[in-house]
């Protein structure tokens, strides 16, 4: 029972609690992080300005919220990115997860694969939805919907970069086996 | 068509593939499917219907509480809250007796009115008083036991991140959720009180000495300001003020404020990763929930509501009965998926046949919301089990036994609470109005 449980315990409080970074992790991930970071705050500036606005003011700003709502939907599609890495992408705990390592590869291999067939089908859908949309805006503030649109195909396109990361990693378990298991999964 | 969908996507989920992924491979299969004319006489749906149903799965005002509520939990556990919090809990009820478990208790059910998550609560108030318990003699599998039991009020008590996914799935009030949650979470606390209670008795715990009144009032003047957060957030709700997203970010100013600049606990360099972690979270689930609009949309196209509909008013047609099958089915679901994986696949499906047999939206949310949470205690797969015994280091086969009287404790408000509707609805009524 509890070596059973050990590895899923790191998983499962990585995606309720947060994981910390990896310290080794690259300048592109950097970035990208900084940008999640960013978005976040303005959330909260829009969304505090627009409680401020509103109740001390007594003059709702109509603005605050369509953009809120933007922010968010660029941060969700984002960061979802960083959830790849830090796995905290929601999951049940696999059947094969008492297999040895190297047939657990094989089967995540053929699963991110598959991941990244679709994500390649949202991608190229997604931004052929942005023709079809350019000429809606937002009802308060005059930005295209092809820009809220875009949210989707770009943070799919940097998702499919990490997931490419991970497709490489469990090549290469599945190749070398156990040994060069390089995907950060602490085993006891 | 609709096996061919779910087939796939339950043989990739119990492959490890992501909820995000399996749900809209299982989706593109059946479009590409429909479109290549296979499954005759159909019309061809176009696959730009998965940027449009990611769209609107996302694209909600409600949702936005989502990652405000994380974040002013994140910044109250660093900020010294939690701690202030347990404190003042403990001159408060360390006396009765089982006391340090008697303030595990209340401890989590004032941070319930603070935070959304129950695993958020279970490692907060977990890592103060497991040790605490174990060092008064309890044992380390109860102490972990008793903390993963009280966290599970964190998603009924609002405000509650379970029942803003609730409000953005299917149309229901996310206030009147919240409102409701009110009395059955209180019903959850007293309960386990008693429960603790007479075990203490039975094992002759101790109790902590009881506070002196100078003591009470130095405690409370400590915690005030952190036990002011829960009034702000529920009263601004409560009393219509604002909205529950704007509560949420009120909340995160003030637990910035309170955290940074009264209890000066934690450093401006810390900000920027409690950003990156919150919205990280934030997104996992938000993705999950784009996903599961698509999967959502083409289970309803396809005619799943009228079918599950037909076969449960085939079984019965009293709500009673109807009820009684969905909680069965919901803890079993639960003992191996987490709550919100069992909503976003569930809810879709289930809300509009049990609306439809005139179960109020309000009640089925929070009956709904306890059944999923009672899953984050029973075994194999259960959250709140699995953190509280990460902090104490007891053997998680053990922690989940030590739980059993808890889980049929809840068990039994959840058919209080399934079967006597007034305890979820006599609040919501009473505040917004209405029948």
């Amino acid at each position: 029972m509890t070596d059973k449980a050990t590895p899923q315990l790191e998983d499962i409080v990585a995606r309720e609690i947060g994981t910390p970074p990896a310290p080794d992790r690259g300048m592109g991930t950097r970035a990208i992080e900084y940008v999640c970071a960013a978005l976040m705050l303005l959330m909260v500036i829009l969304l505090f300005t627009q409680v401020v606005g509103r109740y001390l003011l007594s003059d709702p700003p109509e603005w605050t919220e369509e953009l809120a709502r933007l922010v968010f939907i660029y941060a969700t599609f984002i960061a979802a990115a960083i959830a790849v890495v830090r796995k905290a992408h929601l999951k049940i705990d696999s059947i094969t997860d008492s297999l040895p390592r190297r047939a657990q590869a094989a089967v995540n291999v053929i699963g991110i694969v598959l991941s990244v067939v679709f994500l390649a089908f949202v991608i190229y859908h997604g931004t052929r939805m942005l023709g079809k949309v350019a000429y809606q805006e937002f009802s308060t503030v005059p930005i295209s919907k092809a820009v809220q649109f875009a949210a989707v195909p770009i943070g799919c396109a940097l998702v499919v970069i990490y997931e490419f990361g991970r497709l490489w990693k469990e090549l290469k378990v599945l190749l070398h086996g156990e040994r060069s298991d390089a995907t950060g999964m602490r085993r006891r | 068509m609709l096996v061919l969908l779910f087939v796939i996507f339950l043989v990739l989920l119990a492959f490890g593939v992501e909820l995000f992924y399996a749900m809209g491979i299982a989706s593109l299969v059946y479009l590409l499917v429909v479109s290549a004319g296979l499954t005759g006489g159909q019309m061809p749906l176009p696959l730009t219907l998965i940027p449009q149903q990611f769209m609107e799965g996302v694209d909600s005002f409600p949702l936005l509480s989502v990652p405000m509520f994380l974040l002013a939990g994140e910044l109250m556990s660093r900020g010294g809250v939690t701690q202030r919090l347990v404190m003042f809990a403990s001159v408060l009820v360390g006396h009765i007796r089982g006391g340090l478990a008697q303030v595990s208790i209340v401890a989590n059910l004032i941070m319930s009115g603070m935070s959304g998550s129950a695993v958020a609560d279970a490692a907060a108030t977990g890592s103060l008083l497991i040790p605490g318990m174990i060092k008064k003699g309890y044992s380390p599998e109860y102490a972990s036991a008793i903390i993963a039991s009280a966290a599970t009020m964190g998603p009924i008590i609002p405000p509650s991140l379970l029942m803003v996914i609730i409000g953005s799935m299917v149309s229901v009030s996310v206030g009147q959720l919240f409102v409701g949650g009110i009395i059955p979470g209180l019903v959850m606390a007293l309960a386990m009180m008693i429960l603790v209670y007479r075990f203490a008795k039975r094992n002759n715990l101790p109790v902590e000495p009881r506070a002196t009144v100078p003591q009470f009032f130095r405690s409370l003047w400590d915690s005030a300001l952190a036990l002011i957060m829960p009034i702000i957030i529920l009263g601004s709700i409560l009393t219509g003020f604002a909205t529950p997203t704007e509560a949420s970010v009120v909340a995160v100013v003030y637990a910035f404020v309170v955290g940074k600049f009264i209890y000066r606990e934690f450093r401006m360099s810390e900000v920027p990763e409690m950003l990156v972690s919150v919205s990280v979270i934030s997104a996992a689930v938000m993705v999950t929930v784009a996903s599961a609009q698509l999967f959502g949309w083409i289970c309803t196209a396809e005619g799943l509501g009228n079918l599950i509909s037909n076969w449960l008013t085939g079984v019965s047609t009293n709500p009673a009965v109807i009820l009684l099958l969905i909680n069965i089915v919901l803890l079993l679901l639960g003992t191996a998926m987490e709550p919100i994986p069992i909503m976003l696949i569930t809810l879709p499906i289930l809300f509009p046949v049990v609306t439809k047999l005139g179960v109020d939206p309000v009640h089925f949310g929070v009956v709904v919301t306890l059944n999923v949470m009672i899953g984050t205690l029973t075994p194999p797969v259960g959250t709140n089990i699995f953190v509280a015994s990460a902090i104490s280091g007891a053997p998680v086969g053990k922690v989940f036994y030590a739980a059993r009287g808890f889980i049929w404790t809840l068990v039994l408000v959840l058919m209080l609470i399934t079967y006597i509707p007034a305890l979820v609805t006599w609040l919501p009524r009473l505040i917004y109005g209405g029948n």
